[in-house]
């Protein structure tokens, strides 16, 4: 028997059950992760720690989900809290300080997709953390531009054009390598 | 998941990303290091207010001049007026000290 998102908050919040939030983390472990680890440009460590962080920011605040948007709207909307606090203590992340390779775990491509996909993930790193952030929220979480905007705290106009301007730039990145 | 039924080429590279990522311990970490909800926080203070207040009436309004010694002989005899004068201390006592346990125990 599977639970809902709502059945799962529903029992965190009258009975404090561990076990169904543990459910919730494993439901949404890996998009937030991947997400992250995006933004963070590859650091899967900086990217697991504000996971973390994210997730018991989630418990302490769950009481505050008022159940208007999808959870994971409401988680990504945490998660991109924590990756703005970090990157503004941490200037290593910020958009003008680029790695000069790709990190290690882009070394093994082989076929020509596989090579295209990781200059992808190369390109992303170049684009501004708004851009890829409305980017990877809308084209590979799957939200709407609405629940995007909801997330990143910004309007939907904006949102619309850091997904249009940060494509392009990703299509440049993409022509020129 | 909300995609576009025409995606363009970048939605489309995204979107083939493998971007799955192992549990690895990572649900076991979030869970171990989750703090208590706050939930119970405000019964707490109140309850640790009105042990305080409780402490403070004990002490000033009971009539702990008027408290006859304890005598064990006379307490379990008929119509003792030891026992009657000792049962409000001992149920003052009692609610005091199950207040306080509560209140380190975390319950409501």
């Amino acid at each position: 028997m599977s639970f809902t998102d709502t059945d799962l908050i529903a029992r965190v919040l009258s009975r404090e059950d561990h076990n169904a939030f543990g459910e919730l983390v494993r439901r949404y472990q890996s998009p937030v992760r991947a997400f992250l680890t995006r933004m963070a440009r590859g650091d899967s460590h900086l990217a697991d720690d504000l996971a973390q962080e994210t997730f018991l920011k989630a418990w302490k605040k769950l009481s505050t989900y008022r159940g208007g948007a999808r959870f994971s709207t409401w988680l990504f909307g945490i998660a991109i809290n924590e990756f703005r606090a970090a990157a503004r203590a941490k200037r290593e992340i910020a958009t003008d300080d680029l790695p000069d390779s790709p990190g290690e775990s882009y070394e093994s491509a082989a076929d020509s997709n596989v090579r295209l996909i990781l200059d992808l993930t190369e390109a992303l790193q170049r684009i501004s953390s708004e851009e890829r952030a409305a980017i990877l929220l809308c084209c590979q979480n799957g939200l709407s531009h609405e629940e995007a905007a909801q997330v990143l705290g910004c309007p939907l106009g904006t949102v619309k054009t850091n997904i249009l301007r940060g494509k392009e730039k990703l299509k440049r990145h993409l022509a020129s390598d | 998941m909300n995609f576009p039924e025409t995606p363009d080429p970048i939605d489309k590279l995204l979107r083939e990303q493998d971007s799955h990522i192992a549990d690895d311990g990572f649900t076991r970490r979030v869970m171990a290091g989750l703090p208590r909800r706050n939930r119970l926080l405000p019964a707490r203070i109140i309850l640790t207010l009105a042990v305080f207040a409780g402490t403070l009436m004990a002490i000033f309004w009971m009539p702990w001049s008027h408290l006859p010694p304890l005598d064990f002989t006379q307490i379990f005899s008929e119509n003792s007026k030891v026992l009657s004068a000792w049962i409000p201390f001992v149920a003052v006592g009692v609610a005091l000290g199950s207040a306080i346990r509560a209140i380190f125990r975390g319950e409501n």
